[in-house]
């Protein structure tokens, strides 16, 4: 018995020398793994420093038009690194400068191997590298033929991240039907946020300052479609008041005006109500004010507010009526 | 590059933007003085006597209303002259640097070519 029992230990005593072997070795790889992890990083983050010291007086030279662009082409080579060190200092300056300051930067985004770059993760890599690759081109506002087909099929994405950043990139390109299409694209899926979709109408518009008749007659269009939700419709009228869209008064008017119960849903009724508040356009104050006693709450808020500014104003068409 | 003209003390805790002012600065023949936070700051300003102080608001430790403040409080250092530098388009901050005699406010995003004439115009004052 004690034989048995002895073989039996003996066994026990082996598996667990076995196991407390396999625990050191992994115990011991995991620690050589942390170390050399660390040791990158501490390395990267030296060489970081390192190129960004490089970079920073060689950036104010050129701001100070001491140098030209070629210099930054050959120092950059073909690092990646190299090239995010570059992007992210000049980003921190353009966000404590303006004028021509701000301009000379932008230019230095627009070197043509770092152009190359974004091109590449663009078409290639995780969602996470496009999304980046599109927000270079949002950034810049540079979108070349090359760049405009594959942005245009991203704003499809199942990503709503990527889709968006491909949309607002798009924005940028002077062909109308490229801005069309992302606009159009990106404001029919579903849950997406005001702050995405109001970053895209200030973008649509043309040059960003300006508006065109015809960026007018699409938005009219896309926001009267059948197929919009209530809910959609309402946030595409506030976008379109709240970007300043100054050729959408009269539009917005009508739909305010009309007798169709398409536009009597209180939510986008609410919000016609605001656009005409926020465009401070008197001329609808009679409209307005035959909503008073309308059984919505929202509804009834939004005429009070609006009576408030616009019984005020004087227009110019009130003064010679 | 020698620079033997006035003192500008500055005193903001972005490395990047202290850099762009700190060439901007010595380009125009300032000497040049860098503290990265308000308490060094102020002692700073004790010690040094610089001609000008350019004085972020936003400042880790104690910010640059607080420093001015304590500036003003100051007898000995009455007379020295600040420019504060500020993301903050806020009235209120602008009131308060204003009413404790600051030469000037800019606020970021600038230009640098202004930020050089209105050192120069607050040092002329």
């Amino acid at each position: 018995m004690f034989l048995v029992l002895g073989v039996e230990m003996e066994g026990a005593i082996q598996l667990l020398i076995l196991v407390t072997l396999l625990l050191t070795i992994t115990t011991f790889i995991l620690f050589v793994i942390t170390v050399a992890m660390r040791l990158k990083q501490n390395r990267d983050e030296k060489r970081i420093t390192e190129y960004r010291e490089t970079f920073l007086p060689l950036i104010f030279e050129y701001m100070e038009e001491s140098i030209e662009v070629r210099t930054f082409e050959k120092l950059l080579g073909s690092s990646a690194l190299k090239y995010r060190v570059f992007e992210e200092t000049i980003v921190k300056l353009l966000k404590n400068v303006e004028g021509e300051d701000a301009e000379k930067l932008k230019s230095l985004l627009m070197i043509d191997s770092l152009y190359r770059y974004h091109l590449n993760q663009l078409k290639e890599g995780s969602d996470v590298v496009k999304i980046e690759a599109c927000n270079y081109f949002r950034y810049t506002n540079i979108v070349r033929g090359d760049v405009v087909y594959i942005l245009g099929k991203y704003v499809q994405s199942d990503n709503t991240y990527l889709a968006f950043s491909a949309a607002s990139a798009l924005m940028a390109s002077d062909n109308f039907n490229d801005r069309m299409h992302a606009m159009d694209t990106f404001t029919k899926r579903e849950g997406i946020s005001k702050m995405a979709l109001l970053e895209l109408f200030y973008r649509f518009k043309h040059d960003n300052k300006s508006q065109t008749k015809e960026e007018a007659a699409f938005l009219e269009a896309l926001i009267s479609e059948k197929s919009l939700s209530t809910k959609k419709r309402a946030l595409l009228i506030r976008c379109v008041s709240e970007s300043n869209y100054y050729l959408m008064i009269k539009p917005l008017q009508s739909w305010l005006e009309s007798r169709d119960d398409f536009w009597k849903e209180p939510e986008v009724l609410s919000a016609l109500i605001d656009s005409q508040r926020i465009f401070l356009n008197s001329m609808a104050i009679d409209s307005i004010k035959t909503y008073q006693n309308y059984p919505d709450k929202e509804v009834r808020k939004s005429v009070h507010e609006a009576v408030l500014v616009l019984d005020q104003e004087t227009t110019f068409e009130k003064a010679i009526a | 590059m020698s620079q033997d003209g006035p003192t500008v003390l500055l005193i903001e805790d972005d490395p990047v933007i202290s850099k762009l002012i700190e060439f901007k600065l010595k380009r125009n023949n300032y000497k040049f003085e860098l503290r990265e936070n308000g308490f060094s700051g102020f002692e700073a300003i004790k010690e040094l006597k610089p001609d000008l102080v350019i004085l972020d608001i936003m400042l880790p430790s104690v910010n640059g209303l607080e420093v001015l403040r304590k500036i003003r409080e100051d007898e000995d250092l009455d007379n020295v002259r600040v420019i504060m530098l500020s993301a903050s388009m806020k009235m209120k901050d602008k009131k308060l640097a204003f009413e404790q005699g600051v030469k000037d406010y800019i606020v970021k995003p600038f230009e640098t070519d202004e930020l050089i004439m209105r050192v120069k115009k607050s040092l002329e004052n």
